[in-house]
């Protein structure tokens, strides 16, 4: 019989397996908040309403017209959904494969679960932390 | 065990063998601990420097709200009136109130981060459910604030088409 470091029993299981069915939710409902929030720019972006009006008055309103802004603000907000999308897909493979390790009794996939969640938790804390820097300087 | 076989499909004969998690699986938990201990106790210490600032610093905040956004408000005298200084009081009791709420997933998950990191030190199973424990209420809770937040979107466009619609129409 394998050797463990340290076990899971019963209810570490149970409470895995509902972590994990929460996390699945919460992935899907930011996929879903990314979707509305590209949606409403698209929508927003064909009227031209936001971009247009907001910088009518200022001398970014030339670099609009020639169309050089738009684009650099279409592609870094579109790099930004991508990133955000990585991101979130983390948590969904965190929860897809703790599932199924805990069905199958398969060490080697709820291991991969535990990668996916520490690289989901990484990245959250260093958004935190760059948060932290922002927050910091705000204040000078 | 009843319910745990409907969550996992997984038949009690098959819980018999020895199940548990390798060094490798144990150095992503420790990291991840570690992540969320710090996220943890950075969320707790600026939720109560932002409650406190509420509570302390109200008055110089209803009194900068109030010229800003509260004008006609004023008495003849130009002294706020009550009215104003009740939709101020209301707005800070919110505010504190929401605060508060976001506390609870920064105790759980600083809860999951320390017992993890003893469950792991110590070789310590019974601890290691508590933390997985811990671990499920937190995200319990994010699932329930997507769920509701997704809601109030869901909402908002409703209500966005309807004023459309009736605006196309009139």
């Amino acid at each position: 019989m394998q050797q463990f470091d340290l076990e899971i029993d019963e209810r570490s299981k149970a409470n895995l397996l509902l972590a994990a069915h929460w996390a699945k939710n919460i992935a899907i409902g930011s996929f879903f908040l990314i979707g509305i929030v590209v949606l409403g720019s698209i929508f927003l972006g064909i009227k031209n309403s936001f971009v247009g009006n907001y910088f009518s008055n200022s001398q970014l309103s030339s670099l609009f017209e020639n169309g050089i802004l738009s684009v650099s603000l279409f592609l870094f907000f579109g790099i930004l959904c991508f990133v955000l999308i990585l991101y979130i897909n983390l948590l969904l493979k965190f929860s897809k494969k703790v599932v199924s390790g805990i069905n199958n009794n398969d060490i080697t996939e709820i291991t991969d679960g535990f990668r996916s969640l520490k690289s989901y938790f990484l990245i959250t804390g260093i958004i935190m932390i760059l948060g932290l820097i922002a927050d910091i300087f705000s204040f000078f | 065990m009843e319910n745990y076989q409907q969550e996992t499909g997984a038949t009690p004969e098959q819980n018999l063998f020895n199940f548990g998690i390798e060094h490798q699986g144990l150095e992503y938990l420790k990291s991840s601990a570690k992540w969320e201990k710090f996220m943890a106790i950075v969320g707790i210490i600026w939720i109560s420097i932002a409650i406190l600032f509420l509570v302390f610093g109200g008055s110089y905040l209803s009194t900068l709200m109030m010229s800003q956004s509260m004008r006609g408000l004023e008495g003849v005298d130009g002294t706020p009136t009550a009215l104003a200084g009740g939709i101020m009081t209301g707005v800070f009791i919110f505010y504190a109130l929401l605060l508060a709420v976001l506390l609870i997933p920064n105790i759980y998950r600083l809860k999951f981060a320390n017992n993890c990191i003893r469950a792991i030190a110590n070789s310590d199973t019974e601890m290691l459910t508590k933390s997985f424990k811990n671990l499920r209420v937190y995200s319990t809770f994010w699932g329930i604030l997507t769920i509701i937040t997704l809601s109030i979107y869901a909402f908002m466009i409703v209500f966005l088409l309807i004023g459309m619609a009736t605006y196309a129409t009139v």
